[in-house]
């Protein structure tokens, strides 16, 4: 189930609410992990036994870890419980693409086996192994509880698309946790203000996007699309994306705070770095940080010369790529960034402080929106032909429908920007700082049913409503 | 204070509208989209492993909606507000028309069924000599009104289409001018996708010439307007309050024809089902909507067959006094064999009248060569 559906929305977010709050403070867990595996299952009914089988692993190798403290065996947990998610991740994510690749390189004929993807399963896998690893390293304490270990699991709010919440962050909270009514009021901020770029930023910004891929005609063997619409398009992916993807953490976020959770926060405006280097550390904040926790760092981080930690944020990238999609267009997005931080490490950063800002700025967006066709494209072929397109690559600058779809979009691009800065955010404050605060708390209910009635009502009409996570 | 009221408000917002879709009875047919809503399957392990019982939920939730209409609404006036010119599919085109958009046609089932009415043609042809054929492809309001569009607006070229039906062995009427000359006109509906009588009319005078007949004048027929709140599909789809209303005229010579459908099942005695004029599909006034077979026995000589879609309907009221027999097949509904419907009918003239983007995205007109 997503988020941004009308079934979760008004059929499983009120009974969620209903059977949370009315029941008693030591079956709540329980009532979260039914929750949680019923949401999961919507989608997934298969797979839920995946997950259940997760959760019981992780929980038996923190136990494990636990018990063998000290002794020659305490890497067991931690050597069963990576071995056993990396399995599971490698089994259904990568076989087909590891397959495919050998049967291309090697002639050979070795049949797929064609599993669907099951959702999640990179932020679980991740979420499941950092508490073992932490339990080991002594910096998240044991669950013995395998009912609120398994909320910690199948936690929905985070379950299909993040952030991964490690299991130190909610440990404390996962055992004592209080609810007020200021938790719940932020939580209903901050997933209305998801809603809303999920429902109407990113998908309208999407729209614009499929729309011209779609527009390339068919007939001709290489993708083609007019330079401006390959430009209009790529720009309104970039946003799709990242308002996507934003969006739902958001959401997830907001969700945290209504049951009583702090999530970490996973994008702070990532549009308005100046480099490659802040622009990650801005975007996905929590995969970034897994990775640095529990590669980076393990490989030796920057401490043994220049060469190893080349090495290091190699693997780190092409780790990165690949956890986005079993794909080659995914691994390239990774090795892409790497190289970037890595020429920013050894070469920009000397010269960083006599460029001006706009140039920084209008070199990181560049890479970036470039970055996108990368992602966007995982038919290699597809993505060649589009960014050929951004520099005239179909012939013809600009169609009748590029002009139209750029004329009828002005104000959505326009507003995808404001809000890809922190403007909303400093106008905010000064509004708070100014009227009074009656006044303001007026404001923030007319923006909360305006923006969840008029997001309701893209829902119902029907509009264009993707869902981009299936492949992570 | 403050948050008890954010939280209240929200709520409010989820449960409310949550409790009202309980409250409120489900409804079986959709007027204003002209569709059977999806109702709640039942709950198995079965169903639900196969994930049919969750997407029946969700279809469910999404058809049942409560205030769906108001919804949709909001959302069409949302994209005004974005100086957005569609929502739904429609363009908003000057004039207050709301054509529906057709930019996107694949040319692979088109061909696909060109040829089988190549095929269809040349096998009647063949059974008697003297058979016309003809394929008239009627341009929808997207192309005729296409100076009406918004500025920039794609578009598919309905005539480059019909010029590529030239290109077989088909005799092909193409009314593309008749229709642009008159373009300033009421021909099209400016809240449906059909065209108007008049519009009808006028592909009626280009077919008789092209069959050798001479046309008769608007003046011999008798106008009556039917109703003057009609709002068709493409109203639907964006649900606009300060939409225009349409004007649903028929014409004849004769009010009553005795009018079979389905072979008997059903026998009436006038081209117009006045009963839909009360409903919201008003254009269904024309021969009961869309049945797989009707028959309408006229006054004049001869027989013909149209194999159709929903443009024929209101096309056929001009054709009484012309033909002794006037049959329609919908080829969406018809199972059985044409070939032996023309046989045993022994009809003289066959004409396929389909709107271009539905001839071209039909799947359903290889059932003529059966």
């Amino acid at each position: 189930m997503v988020f941004s559906s009308l079934t979760f929305l008004f059929l499983f977010l009120p009974i969620c609410l209903l059977c949370y709050f009315l029941a008693p403070k030591n079956c709540k867990n329980a009532v979260l992990f039914v929750l949680s595996l019923i949401f999961y299952a919507w989608g997934e009914p298969v797979y839920v036994v995946l997950m259940i089988f997760s959760t019981v692993l992780d929980y038996t190798c923190g136990r494990l870890t636990e018990k063998y403290r000290g002794t020659r065996l305490k890497r067991l947990g931690l050597f069963i419980s990576v071995i056993c998610n990396l399995s599971l991740l490698f089994f259904f994510k990568y076989t087909d693409f590891f397959i495919t690749t050998i049967n291309a390189v090697f002639k050979t004929n070795i049949p797929l086996l064609n599993l669907p993807l099951p959702i999640g399963i990179s932020f679980y896998t991740f979420q499941t192994m950092s508490y073992t690893i932490d339990v080991y390293r002594g910096n998240a304490p044991v669950q013995k509880n395998i009912i609120s270990f398994g909320a910690y699991v199948a936690l929905f709010p985070q379950l299909i698309a993040g952030p991964i919440v490690r299991y130190k962050d909610i440990a404390e909270a996962l055992n004592e946790r209080t609810h007020s009514f200021e938790k719940f009021s932020k939580g209903v901020l901050r997933f209305t203000e998801g809603l809303g770029k999920k429902v109407l930023l990113a998908n309208n910004a999407g729209l614009i996007f499929t729309t011209i891929v779609d527009s390339a005609p068919a007939e001709n063997s290489i993708f083609a699309v007019p330079a401006l619409s390959a430009w209009i398009g790529i720009i309104a992916y970039t946003f799709q994306i990242y308002f996507d993807f934003s969006g739902y953490s958001d959401m997830a976020i907001g969700l945290g705070h209504m049951l009583g959770f702090t999530f970490p926060e996973n994008f702070d405006h990532p549009y308005i770095s100046k480099s490659v280097t802040e622009f990650w550390r801005r975007w996905h904040m929590s995969l970034g940080t897994w990775f640095r926790d529990y590669v980076y760092i393990p490989l030796g981080g920057n401490r043994n010369g220049l060469l190893k930690q080349l090495r290091n944020i190699a693997i780190v990238w092409l780790l990165t790529g690949i956890w986005h999609g079993a794909s080659f267009n995914f691994l390239f997005w990774g090795v892409y960034f790497g190289i970037f931080l890595i020429i920013e490490k050894m070469v920009l950063k000397r010269f960083a402080d006599r460029i001006p800002n706009a140039f920084k700025h209008i070199y990181l967006m560049l890479i970036v929106i470039i970055g996108w066709v990368l992602f966007a494209f995982d038919d290699m072929a597809q993505g060649v032909g589009y960014f050929l397109s951004m520099f005239g690559g179909g012939g013809v600058f600009a169609t009748n429908e590029a002009l139209y779809i750029l004329l009828t979009n002005i104000p959505l691009l326009i507003i995808c920007v404001l809000f890809s800065t922190t403007l909303p955010i400093r106008l905010r404050e000064t509004v708070r700082n100014k009227v009074n605060e009656n006044v303001y708390t007026a404001f923030e209910v007319i923006f909360i049913v305006a923006v969840f009635m008029v997001s309701v009502s893209y829902l119902v009409a029907g509009s264009y409503n993707p869902f981009l996570y299936f492949r992570f | 204070m403050k948050n008890k009221v954010l939280t209240i408000v929200f709520l409010i917002l989820v449960f409310g509208i949550a409790l009202l879709q309980i409250v409120i009875p489900d409804k079986v047919y959709s007027k204003s989209e002209k569709r059977m809503l999806s109702k709640l399957s039942e709950f198995s392990f079965e169903n639900f492993y196969s994930g049919k019982f969750t997407s029946s939920v969700e279809d469910y939730i999404s058809d049942q909606f409560v205030g769906r209409d108001g919804f949709v609404t909001a959302k069409t006036m949302m994209s005004i507000l974005m100086q957005k010119k569609d929502s739904g599919g429609v363009y908003f085109a000057k004039d207050g028309y709301l054509i529906e958009i057709h930019k996107n046609v694949k040319e692979s089932q088109y061909k696909k069924n060109l040829a089988h009415i190549e095929e269809f043609a040349k096998k009647m042809k063949e059974l008697r000599q003297d058979r016309r054929v003809t394929l008239l492809p009627v341009p929808s309001a997207s192309w005729t009104l296409r100076d009406k569009l918004p500025r920039f607006a794609a578009n598919v070229n309905q005539k480059a289409l019909i010029d590529l039906a030239k290109e077989y062995d088909i005799d092909v009427l193409d009314i593309t001018d008749a229709l642009y000359d008159k373009k300033n006109e009421y021909i099209y509906y400016k809240t449906d996708h059909h065209w108007t009588s008049y519009g009808a009319y006028l592909g009626y005078v280009e077919y008789m010439k092209h069959v050798g007949k001479k046309p008769r004048s608007l003046s011999d027929f008798t106008k009556e307007t039917l109703c003057t709140n009609f709002r068709g599909t493409t109203y639907s789809k964006v649900n606009l309050f300060f939409a225009p209303f349409d004007e649903i005229d028929a014409y004849y010579m004769d009010l009553f024809y005795k009018v079979s459908y389905n072979s008997d099942t059903y026998v009436t005695d006038s081209i117009y089902e006045r009963s839909y004029l009360e409903g919201k599909d008003q254009y269904a006034v024309f021969l009961n909507s869309n049945q797989e077979l009707t028959h309408i026995e006229g006054n004049g000589t001869g027989s013909i067959l149209i194999l159709k879609d929903s443009y024929a309907n209101c096309f056929a009221q001009f054709l009484p006094e012309e033909y002794k027999d006037i049959y329609l097949i919908d080829l969406r509904f018809y199972t059985g064999s044409v070939e032996e419907f023309v046989e045993e009918n022994d009809i003289d003239e066959i004409l396929f009248l389909y709107n271009v983007p539905n001839l071209a995205e039909d799947k359903n007109v290889i059932r003529c060569t059966k």
